[in-house]
């Protein structure tokens, strides 16, 4: 579904314009109809990745492909929705006009949009509030907002930046359902989240960037239902929380002590 | 392409459009524009009597000159922060996660922001034209022409602005464009000062800088239309041209640096 082969990509950052590697020959591939997570410290490359499969950010070598179609054509992206870590949008529209505008650039027709701008309103908890100019919104509502323009369009793709990050446990509780609903849909969901726990509970599969590079894929998730401690957890079943640390952790003592 | 894929791109630079409009005249900016206008005609009407026998002529030249400016105060605050601030907020992420691309997005600005100067300019004319048919009695159809070329002027400026607001800050924009508007107004007197300057290689590029910049002249005939001078349709119709050049030729080197352009 989201193919991403030898893919590498320098930010020059400072003043002197130095070259910073960001990325560097990534490659793996997400199936159709998996959740897969994306995971690493910050500035590991998590969102510049994301930012490359949209076309954000132009990779300087490799190639990415989005259901076979190159993702620099932006057809690639009718199948798809994104939410922004911390999303923002244009203070002086409401949301029910947010909502509708994103149907449009999406190719939603004038219809479905009304319908589906009305449904999405009602299962995000947002009536009340959806003639309110977006500047009187809550970091939640926001966040909830950004996921009513990701499902606008009913996308089979989904790439969510911390989808979960500033909120409360319940706002946490209302999109994790919301994501889990979406899987049981068959969607494809690509995620990036420091919240192992959601993510072992939501994703297939998950992969560890270490400084830009693929450092392991976790093929299965350890069970997780309920909840467990990491002390309970059996020495042949690792769970997430310790291979991030094994993996991601170890790697940046490992470069303090350089 | 197929017919039905320009429509439907044609569509999405038009939602863009559309909602730039909203989103700019819900702007205090917008308002307070139009509110300065009608200060700006009470004050011409209330001083007009200091210039004795030319009243009318003071209050026919303040009202354009003022649609002018605050047209283009609104052109240079729209047109700088119109990219640039929907890349800082991140705004500008979930739209381009769309099938839209960037060319539609930076025609669908424009045209938003054009859209929103001609609103602006069309409310503060009717004002001006009640002014001058009820108050005054010397309407003709010559102001009307000079305000259009004022439009036009505007468009030409928003283009600027649109391409400054994708290379630089808001306010390295804002004050680009209205080095522009200045240097485009004074055009034909930096090319007799180019002549003076005693390097030949100053020259060159004075005259080059010249060359490359609009002549924004050419959509002033303020003076003409206040004294009753007919406006030919010659005139007009070059500078229309003129005009649609430069908005062509800068709205396409926007877009070929927008296309390039890396949104971290």
């Amino acid at each position: 579904m989201i193919r991403v082969e030898n893919v590498s990509k320098d930010f020059r950052s400072d003043f002197l314009r130095r070259r910073r590697a960001v990325v560097r020959d990534l490659s793996f591939e997400i199936r159709p109809g998996e959740t897969f997570a994306l995971l690493g410290a910050n500035g590991a490359g998590k969102t510049t990745t994301m930012k490359m499969i949209l076309d954000l950010i132009r990779p300087d070598t490799g190639s990415i492909t989005i259901g076979g179609t190159d993702s620099r054509n932006p057809m690639a992206r009718s199948t798809l929705g994104y939410l922004p870590e911390q999303p923002y949008f244009s203070p002086h529209l409401t949301g029910f006009e947010l909502i509708r505008y994103y149907g449009a650039l999406a190719g939603v027709g004038r219809e479905m949009r009304e319908e589906r701008s009305r449904n999405l309103i009602r299962q995000l908890g947002l009536q009340g509030a959806e003639n309110r100019r977006i500047r009187h919104y809550s970091k939640g509502m926001m966040q909830r907002l950004g996921f009513a323009q990701v499902l606008i369009s009913d996308p089979s793709i989904l790439i969510l930046d911390e989808p979960m990050s500033g909120l409360d446990p319940v706002g946490r509780k209302e999109i994790r359902d919301v994501l889990l609903a979406q899987k049981e849909k068959g969607k494809t969901i690509l995620l990036s989240s420091h919240i192992l726990e959601d993510v072992e509970r939501i994703c297939d599969r998950a992969g560890f960037l270490v400084e830009g590079r693929m450092e392991e894929v976790v093929e299965t998730m350890p069970a997780v239902a309920p909840r467990r401690r990491e002390d309970d957890a059996p020495r042949d079943v690792p769970s997430l929380e310790r291979l991030f640390v094994e993996h991601v952790h170890s790697r940046y003592k490992e470069k303090i002590a350089e | 392409m197929s017919s039905n894929s320009y429509a439907s791109r044609s569509s999405r630079a038009f939602h863009v459009a559309t909602h730039t409009l909203l989103e700019t005249i819900r702007d205090r900016v917008f308002g307070v524009s139009i509110l300065f206008c009608a200060m700006l005609l009470g004050a011409a009407l209330v001083l007009s009597p200091l210039a004795a026998g030319e009243q009318d002529k003071i209050i026919m030249d303040l009202g354009l000159a003022g649609i002018s400016v605050i047209g283009l105060f609104l052109a240079l605050f729209i047109g700088a922060s119109l990219v640039f601030r929907e890349v800082e907020r991140r705004s500008i992420y979930t739209i381009l996660s769309k099938p839209i691309a960037r060319d539609e997005y930076i025609l669908g600005k424009y045209f938003g922001s054009v859209l929103t100067i001609v609103l602006n300019v069309l409310m503060m004319s009717v004002l001006y034209v009640l002014l001058v048919s009820l108050h005054l009695k010397t309407f003709h159809m010559g102001l009307l022409s000079a305000i259009y070329l004022i439009a036009l002027e505007l468009a030409v400026i928003a283009a600027f602005s649109l391409f400054f607001s994708v290379v630089s800050s808001p306010f390295m924009g804002a004050f680009f464009t209205l080095a522009l508007f200045v240097a485009g107004h004074l055009a034909r007197d930096i090319l007799h000062f180019a002549e003076l300057v005693p390097a030949q290689s100053g020259r060159m590029i004075l005259k080059g800088i010249t060359y490359l910049l609009p002549n924004l002249e050419y959509f002033n005939v303020k003076g003409m239309a206040v004294y009753g001078k007919p406006i030919p349709p010659d005139l007009l119709l070059f500078a229309t041209s003129y005009g649609a050049l430069y908005i062509v030729g800068i709205l396409l080197l926007t877009m070929l640096i927008f296309r390039r352009k890396d949104l971290q």
